[in-house]
């Protein structure tokens, strides 16, 4: 049986060692690593953290939409501000919901080969496409004149892409106008 | 140190007008840098300042316009995280403006576009060479690393001054003009960025 004495020596070595840890780790490299891993991933986490709070609109607000059949004409390009199509071109979650928020307010609704579409103030947006639970962020600086195309898919979960012009301009020709408004 | 054939004229001194005494720096002036920290598409947002830095002088002349070690400023335009179903991230920086030797900025242009790669990116290699688009800049050596579109410190890319800019020799101090030019054939070439 050890002596008190001992189990007091082994106690007040513990946090001894506890203490010497961190010296060790910043020289041995391995251990730097892991923690540089650690630091990107919480950096990254932060990062998905604010995006969210400036992208996405309240969950508390949902809505009802349908599919304006007849053709649309296309909205003139503003010269002083972007011009948004968001588009959703798959058959896959016929009856799910994709929503999009844009600092913080949503703007719109999709349902399979749907498309709505908006305008932008030039510099930086950030925009939040969710589906059910899951969301897809996405930050962007736009140009006044421009316009752009997003893609919302439906995957695992929700999924959101910046496309290039002529992939986007084949996609909004698949579908057809959504027409949303909020629950009351 | 660099000095462009392309990087500008001394106006003639023998006029009396003051801007006669002024130097160009001219547009399209290549600005050779590097980042000073790894950028990450899931750990910025657009609007985010992006610090780089100046790897060689830059001459008019006998004068240094733009030194070494100078700061240039890049803005996040487009970031996105890795998403689901190994989709990788994307990220998009537009490298704007550089400190000259007399305090002033100058306009860059340049947009770089970084795709990261999902499982097939990945498998390619560790390192990949990305194209720039949308811009008459160049290509751009950096890591595509998992699924994160990333470009690793001490990534070097070329950007090109946007427009003329002219110049008052006075004001940019005697050291400025102190160092010589490198002879032609000495000076390192400013075609690792090829314009496209």
């Amino acid at each position: 049986m050890k002596s008190p004495r001992t189990i007091c020596a082994a106690l007040l070595l513990v946090p001894a060692m506890a203490l010497s840890a961190p010296q060790a780790s910043a020289t041995d490299p391995a251990i730097s690593k892991g923690s540089a891993d650690q630091q990107k991933s919480t950096g990254a986490k932060e990062t998905k953290r604010r995006l969210q709070d400036l992208a996405c609109g309240p969950s508390s607000i949902h809505h009802t939409v349908r599919t304006e059949e007849t053709p649309q004409s296309l909205p003139v390009q503003p010269a002083d501000k972007a011009l948004i199509f968001v588009i959703r071109p798959t058959h896959r979650g016929a009856l799910v919901q994709t929503k999009l928020a844009v600092d913080k307010k949503w703007v719109g609704v999709n349902r399979v080969n749907n498309y709505f579409y908006f305008t932008l103030e030039p510099g930086p947006h950030y925009f939040c496409s969710q589906e059910s639970d899951t969301q897809s962020l996405l930050s962007m600086v736009v140009e006044a004149g421009k316009t752009y195309y997003l893609q919302q898919k439906m995957a695992m979960s929700a999924d959101l892409q910046l496309l290039h012009e002529e992939e986007g301009r084949k996609g909004l020709a698949k579908c057809k106008l959504s027409v949303f408004e909020e629950k009351k | 140190m660099v000095e462009s054939p392309c990087a500008g004229s001394t106006v003639p001194a023998q006029s009396q007008d003051a801007s006669a005494s002024r130097v160009t720096l001219k547009a399209s002036t290549p600005v050779q840098l590097r980042f000073t920290r790894a950028i990450a598409s899931s750990q910025v947002i657009a609007g985010d300042k992006v610090d780089l830095e100046v790897t060689a002088d830059v001459r008019v002349g006998n004068l240094i316009v733009i030194p070494k070690y100078s700061l240039a400023q890049a803005i996040v335009t487009i970031a996105q995280a890795k998403r689901t179903m190994a989709r990788g991230g994307y990220m998009e920086l537009k490298i704007e403006t550089v400190r000259l030797g007399n305090g002033e900025t100058a306009p860059l242009r340049m947009t770089e576009d970084v795709k990261g790669g999902g499982h097939k990116g990945t498998m390619i290699a560790g390192m990949v060479v990305v194209g720039i688009v949308d811009s008459p800049a160049a290509q751009l050596f950096m890591y595509v690393q998992g699924k994160d579109a990333v470009i690793p410190r001490n990534a070097e890319v070329t950007a090109y001054v946007n427009g003329d800019d002219l110049l008052d020799p006075a004001k940019f101090g005697p050291g400025a003009a102190e160092s010589q030019p490198i002879p032609e054939a000495a000076a390192p070439t400013q075609d690792r960025s090829v314009p496209r």
